[in-house]
């Protein structure tokens, strides 16, 4: 009827070595979902999902070996395979660093606490400068979305804006500014912002979505 | 080895190369441009295919 040799008959009493990787990456994967959204760590999700890529390959090989049935191994090994390869075709084509983690994530910082970066997968991410005091000179910020809303917001007056701002596709507004459509690479500067005290460089980058920056 | 075995042997090489090549593009060791990633991806697929097409070292012989 069949020449597959894993008929209970043939059976063999080994671990079932696919089931245990599959639940495993699973339950790894969503753990680590859980932590990223409740903000509790950042997860490089391209390295994670590649290094569980490698661990299922390795897996499979063990099943071969010990004559186990690799129980879906090979269907999420081809599942992690489209995904990293979206992911890179994404983050290399429009220049969007895949960092951070997914939801809606509000930043107020300090001058203390600002950071020179801030990323998000997808979701909202919006930053307010209200409770910035800038320091003489250029302050660089660089935020990156791959899928969603990037507001920066919040930029006291005495500040002097310059953006470079791109999206794959999607809307653009900074300040007076509105940009539209697919491959949009844009800069932009006020007036005097070469020779101004306190001056504020941005570099906003989404993948898929919308960029607004305003006062 | 059966073919289930071959199967596993070689999705499990494909998977294990393809990750490393990811993860080394994830830790910025090198960057992967989508031209030459997907055609690697196509190829990885085809290896793949051809892999599960044999026969079986435990069927009988052809008739």
């Amino acid at each position: 009827m069949t020449n597959d040799i894993f008929t209970p008959g043939d059976q063999k009493p080994t671990l079932p070595v696919g089931q245990i990787v599959t639940g495993a990456v699973l339950v790894a994967v969503g753990v680590g979902w859980l932590l990223s959204a409740l903000d509790v760590v950042t997860i490089p999700w391209r390295a994670l999902l590649a290094a569980v890529l490698v661990v299922v390959g390795i897996a499979l090989a063990a099943t071969a070996s010990r004559g186990a049935a690799p129980g879906g191994l090979i269907g999420t090994g081809i599942a992690l395979t489209v995904i990293l390869a979206v992911l890179s075709t994404v983050s290399t084509a429009f220049s969007v660093p895949l960092q951070g983690g997914f939801g809606d994530r509000s930043y107020t910082p300090s001058a203390a606490s600002l950071e020179a970066e801030y990323h998000l997968i997808a979701g909202q991410l919006e930053l307010s400068l209200a409770d910035v005091d800038f320091p003489v000179g250029e302050t660089r910020i660089e935020a990156g979305l791959t899928f969603g809303k990037l507001v920066i917001d919040d930029i006291p007056d005495d500040v002097v804006v310059a953006v470079e701002v791109s999206a794959a596709a999607g809307q653009v507004r900074v300040l007076d500014s509105l940009w539209e459509g697919v491959g949009i690479d844009e800069s932009k500067a006020e007036p005097g912002f070469a020779d101004a005290a306190r001056r504020l460089f941005l570099d906003a980058r989404v993948g898929f979505g919308q960029i607004e920056v305003r006062r | 080895m059966n073919k289930e075995q071959r199967r596993a042997v070689v999705f499990g090489v494909l998977f294990i190369a393809i990750g490393v090549l990811f993860l080394l593009e994830a830790l910025g060791v090198f960057e992967i441009a989508p031209a030459t990633l997907w055609p690697i991806l196509l190829v990885a697929l085809g290896i793949g295919v051809l892999a599960d097409s044999g026969r079986d070292d435990e069927e009988g012989p052809i008739r």
